[in-house]
């Protein structure tokens, strides 16, 4: 039997993915991998708009990612969610996709669908306007942060922002998320 | 009265807070954990600020602002335009990298709300 890490990277090396984390994000975390994601970036002579791009919807989807878990601390839900983020940048034809990952409770799942859904069927202009209506209600800061950031995030995507919840029991599913800048 | 500065770090901006020059000048990248603690020390002074003076020229310059960043600014901005409104001379200079994108973009979703004259410098024509 192949050991399994070297399956792994195996696998990781067909899927194109040049960057990849699992676990729990800490904020110190998520600097040090952005940083490490630029410079990665910058080797391969990207652009500086799909590197900035790339690096907001990093840092945006990682955010999330950790706000989601830091607001499941004292709940039944903390174990399952905790440590389940993953970030993957691998290279396309257009660019660069972004893929993240975590398990949400199937009781959130309603809502969120609810907000990409409606984000997804809009165009640039109309994310254009939505943004700023958003931006604007949004003022109180401890309001759900997560929609203004998909919003950024499709604003800045190169085609439409895809997802996905593969169920995992009744109580979980596994959410991702992927973008291509 | 002294300069008030605060370093950059890599999710934080340099900011600087030059009494002498009436100038603000915040560089850098815009991704902390909690932005609203961030930056209530910079509305504070802007508040205490036009108590006793009367212009104020901002410089900006962030190449990334993630979207919680983006509210405090325009609870800045707002306070700036408010200012502004009550008769004080204000002026907002948007430096940004053309290669960017982001940078020139956010600019300008600022800019629309606000009355505060709001000028983009290219970087590039800079140096």
């Amino acid at each position: 039997m192949e050991n399994e890490i070297y399956v792994l990277q195996k696998k990781l090396k067909q899927a194109n993915i040049e960057f990849i984390f699992s676990g729990t994000f800490s904020q110190g975390l998520i600097e040090e991998l952005g940083v490490a994601l630029k410079q990665r970036l910058q080797l391969q002579q990207a652009t500086k708009s799909k590197i900035s791009s790339a690096f907001f919807t990093f840092v945006e989807q990682t955010q999330n990612i950790k706000q989601y878990e830091v607001s499941k601390e004292n709940t039944k839900d903390f174990s399952v969610i905790a440590g389940s983020g993953i970030i993957a940048i691998s290279k396309n034809e257009l660019g660069y996709c972004i893929d993240s990952g975590n398990a949400v409770s199937n009781e959130d799942i309603a809502k969120l669908k609810e907000k990409l859904e409606k984000i997804i069927s809009m165009n640039k202009d109309e994310l254009n306007s939505y943004f700023r209506e958003v931006s604007r209600q949004e003022i109180d800061m401890n309001s759900d942060r997560a929609g203004l950031g998909l919003i950024q995030i499709a604003r800045k995507a190169a085609g439409k922002v895809e997802y996905k919840f593969e169920k995992i029991d009744g109580s979980y599913s596994y959410y991702i998320l992927t973008v291509t800048v | 009265m002294n300069d008030f500065v605060i370093e950059n770090t890599k999710s934080t901006p340099y900011v600087k807070f030059g009494y002498e020059q009436k100038k603000l000048i915040v560089k850098g990248e815009s991704y902390p954990e909690n932005s609203y603690s961030f930056y209530e020390p910079i509305y504070k002074l802007i508040d205490e600020y036009f108590v006793s003076f009367d212009e104020l020229t901002i410089d900006f310059q962030l190449s990334y602002i993630n979207t919680s960043s983006i509210k405090c600014l325009i609870i800045l901005f707002d306070k700036l335009n408010a200012n502004y409104q009550n008769g004080k001379n204000i002026i907002i200079n948007w430096h940004y990298d053309e290669d960017n994108g982001f940078d020139y973009d956010m600019g300008q979703d600022f800019k629309m709300d606000i009355d505060i004259p709001f000028n983009f410098i290219s970087i590039s024509a800079e140096e």
